[in-house]
Formats: C-alpha cells, structure tokens, sequence
C-alpha cells in the first residue's frame, strides 16, 4: 500500500471504519512511514477542532420557546374541518371504487381488497350519524375524466367541495402502459395526489414506469437544479438527482435509471419520474389536461 | 414507536409529544448545516410541518423515525444553501470602498469560531456528512441510509471534508484530494 492509497483510507482509519484487513494494510504503511504518521495525526487533530467546535456551537443552538405554539397555529390554519382518518379512508374507498369500475385488467386481490374496505367503511358511515353527514358533505364534488384508449373512469371524490386543487391527467401514454396505483389527497394539510403508469398486467421484462406527483401549496419546495426545457410554455427542469423527492415521498423507492422532470402549470408543481426517453416523458407531460370537475352526484 | 403510531392515527396530543422529543435534533442539525437561529427556527417550523403532512408515509420497517427526521432535515438544509445561492446584493453592496475591512490581529477568530468559519465555506452536501458524523457521532452505514447514498460515498465526502477543512485551517499544509468527487 502506498502513501496515497493510505491518504484516502485515513478519515475512515480513525473513525473505525475499515475492515479488518485495510485496518491491517494501513497500519502496516503508517508503522514504515514518517509522512503519513504525521499527516495521521493532522487530521486527528482536525477531527478533533471539528468535534469540539460543533458541539460547542449546539450548546447555544435551543429552539425558541414558542416554536410548538407558531407550528400549532399553522397546522390549526391548515387543518380539514372533517377528521382526517375519515377523510383518509373514504379517499381510499373512492379511489378503489374509482380503479374498480375502470374495468378490464384488473387484480382479482385488489378487487377483493377494495370490497372488504367498502364493506368495512360503509359500515362506519351507515351507523354512526355524525360519520354519515361528513361524508355526504365530502363526496359532492367530483372528477370525471378520460383515459388515453378512449376509456373513461366513473368519477373521483376528492374531499368534497375542501379540494385544494384540480388534478391533471395525460391524455397520451406510450403503447402498453395503463395506470396502476393512485393515491394521496388534495385537501388542504396534505396537497398532492399521485398516479403510478406501467405495463397491465405487468409483463416480465417490461419495466417501463412513469410516476406522476403533483402537488401544491407553500410546503411543496421548488424546483430542482438541472437541465432546463419548456413544457406547456414554462420553464421545466430535468435532472437525474432524485434524493430530494424524499421530503414528498419516502415510499414506495425510486426505481434506479430514473429521471425527474418538474415544472410548475398555476400553482401546481408536477414532477413526473420516469425511466422512459426523455421525448416520451416531455409528450405525456406536453398531455396533461385537468380533470373534469363535476358538482353533485356523478 | 406508540408516539409515532398515535400520531400517525391523528392523535394532535401524541403530535405535540414528538414535536418535543425530536426538536432539539432537527434545530441541532439545522443549526449546524445553516449556520443562523433564525433560518434554524425556519427548518424547524417547516421540516415538522413536512413531517405531519407525510407521517404516513413514513415506514417504521424501512428504518428509525430519527434516521428519517435527520434525511428530511438535511434534505431541506441543502435545499435552503441551494436557494442562497441565488440570492443577489444590490451593486452599491459590492463597491470595493464598501467592502468591509480586513479583520485586525487582534479581532483574530477564536479557535472555534474558525472552525465554524471553514465549515461554512464547504458545500452543504459535504457539511451533512461532517455534522452527522461528528456532532451525532452516526456510523459510515446510519450517514448511508440517513442520506440514501452508498457507503463509499460517505467515505469520499468525509475525506474530502477532512482534507478541505484541514486546508482551510492551516494554510500552509498541502492535501492530496484522492477522490473524485467535488468538493466545493
């Protein structure tokens, strides 16, 4: 091992980092080199200013006492006037009913999944009155829409007439690719809905995806750095730098070979991660349109 | 874990515990990554708005909440240098007859204040390594899943971190850099 391979091991030498056998490697080097045992014990002593340093500065570093009560004036502010739970669980039975009577391809478990959570729910809001008055205030909006092929979905509540924005759909998808999952919520406190496309049924060998992220309100961080295009006549970035989706959505995982490309339509910000060429993620994103917004029952 | 659960269930009582237990790592952190109380007050005000509008998203099987409090945090860290960044003086700011003076001798930084110093001067990506590891003393593998990027990375940004900081505080020192990533 020589003086430069050593130098790169060194931080993680210190820290205990190493494996056994570079542990062994670079302990052998330093005990024959002058030069490196004193570079070692410059970046100990720098290691050391640096631990001191920050703990140091942390010592000062203690929140204002009113923190809790500014984070709960803004949570109130944002706050749905129906509980969140409810809100919760009637969005996953629309949606489930929603994918239900887009008919088709459809999972036989997730079908049954789907009717064991309206059978569940329903019964909820069946029984319990003050259950049964929120709901009918939430489902009187509604969003009727068609997909590419010329197929067109029932209709979608989206929390009522509280809804924080109208969604957008494409109306152009690459051949064999359909929606799969959809999630999320436009009320207000928790602004963004998510549409995953990919092959249906999945094909072995076939995995191609574009998952569609749209958000909105202050608490949605703008755009990223990269490289820059138009799309519907705004500025769009491109980039393949995709950890900062984390802060919208942890899960499920970003496949690898990804990209992102974000822009903002009004006050909406879409991000669409796809691992398809960039000319077929700039047509799907070129077809957005919003989805129609229907008043009263469907 | 209960906290967690309960908060994820609506409960705003269980919320109000978990804002308590976690605020001094997420200010602690933003501090150190910032650098001002002000914009550390910010992180926090936003990162826990972010974390009660995600809770359920958050996956106690895929992790520790601290680890995925501490990815948000940074996350919105960088994302604030990044916007700094672009912020822009007025021209008359930067006349040299306005510029401000060279620090006399005896104005001199203390030993800890220049090391703050040339902690600021590195880039964010490098200054959440630095902060992970030595102020919450988290091993090469918990900075890894904290930041989602491989273990050799943290070793490369570390090194990297050590090196510059090292030249920062003692000018006539000469480094090798071995690794390929960039610094600043």
């Amino acid at each position: 091992m020589n003086c430069q391979e050593t130098t790169a091991m060194m931080v993680a030498y210190l820290d205990q980092e190493l494996s056994p056998s570079e542990r062994k490697m670079v302990a052998a080097h330093l005990a024959e080199c002058d030069s490196c045992r004193r570079e070692l014990a410059a970046l100990s002593a720098v290691q050391g200013r640096v631990r001191r340093s920050l703990h140091q500065q942390a010592v000062e570093a203690v929140p204002a006492s009113d923190a809790w009560v500014r984070l709960q004036a803004t949570l109130a502010a944002a706050r749905p006037a129906y509980p969140a739970r409810i809100a919760a669980g009637l969005q996953s039975i629309v949606l489930s009913i929603r994918t239900m009577f887009l008919g088709g391809t459809l999972m036989r478990r997730f079908v049954l999944v789907s009717l064991v959570t309206l059978a569940l729910v329903g019964g909820v809001v069946i029984t319990v009155p003050s259950v049964r008055a929120q709901v009918r205030e939430m489902i009187d909006t509604w969003f009727h829409f068609q997909l590419p092929g010329g197929r067109s979905g029932v209709g979608i509540g989206f929390g009522g007439a509280r809804q924080a924005f109208t969604p957008y759909l494409p109306t152009w998808l690459p051949e064999g690719l359909d929606l799969g999952l959809n999630g999320g919520s436009t009320m207000p406190g928790a602004e963004y809905v998510e549409f995953e496309f990919h092959p249906m049924p999945r094909r072995k060998g076939d995995d191609r995806f574009i998952r569609l992220v749209e958000g909105k309100g202050e608490a949605v961080p703008g755009l990223p750095e990269g490289r820059e295009v138009m799309v519907h006549g705004q500025r769009a970035v491109f980039t393949s730098e995709l950890s900062d989706r984390h802060e919208i959505q942890v899960d499920p995982p970003t496949p690898a070979g990804a990209r992102l490309l974000a822009w903002y339509m009004d006050e909406i910000k879409i991000e669409l991660v796809s691992n398809l060429p960039e000319s077929d993620m700039i047509a799907v994103a070129e077809s957005l349109v919003p989805m129609e917004e229907g008043i009263g029952q469907p | 874990m209960d906290l967690i659960r309960r908060s994820q269930a609506g409960d705003e009582r269980a919320f109000a515990e978990l804002f308590e237990q976690y605020k001094n790592l997420v200010y602690k952190t933003a501090y150190l990554m910032l650098g001002e109380p002000q914009e550390a007050e910010d992180a926090l005000q936003e990162v826990f708005l972010r974390v009660h509008r995600s809770l359920n998203s958050f996956r106690p099987s895929k992790g520790a909440f601290s680890t995925w409090l501490h990815r948000i945090t940074v996350n919105y860290c960088i994302n604030q240098t990044r916007k700094r960044r672009l912020r822009f003086l007025p021209i008359t700011q930067v006349h040299p007859e306005q510029m401000p003076s060279q620090p006399s001798p005896e104005s001199r930084l203390g030993e800890e204040d220049s090391v703050a110093q040339a902690m600021r001067d590195l880039s964010s990506r490098l200054r959440a390594v630095v902060v992970l590891r030595y102020y919450w003393d988290m091993s090469y593998a918990e900075i890894a899943q904290t930041l989602g990027i491989p273990l050799g990375t943290v070793k490369s940004r570390l090194n990297a971190a050590l090196s510059a900081l090292r030249v920062e505080l003692e000018p006539s020192a000469s480094v090798h850099l071995p690794d390929k990533e960039v610094v600043k």
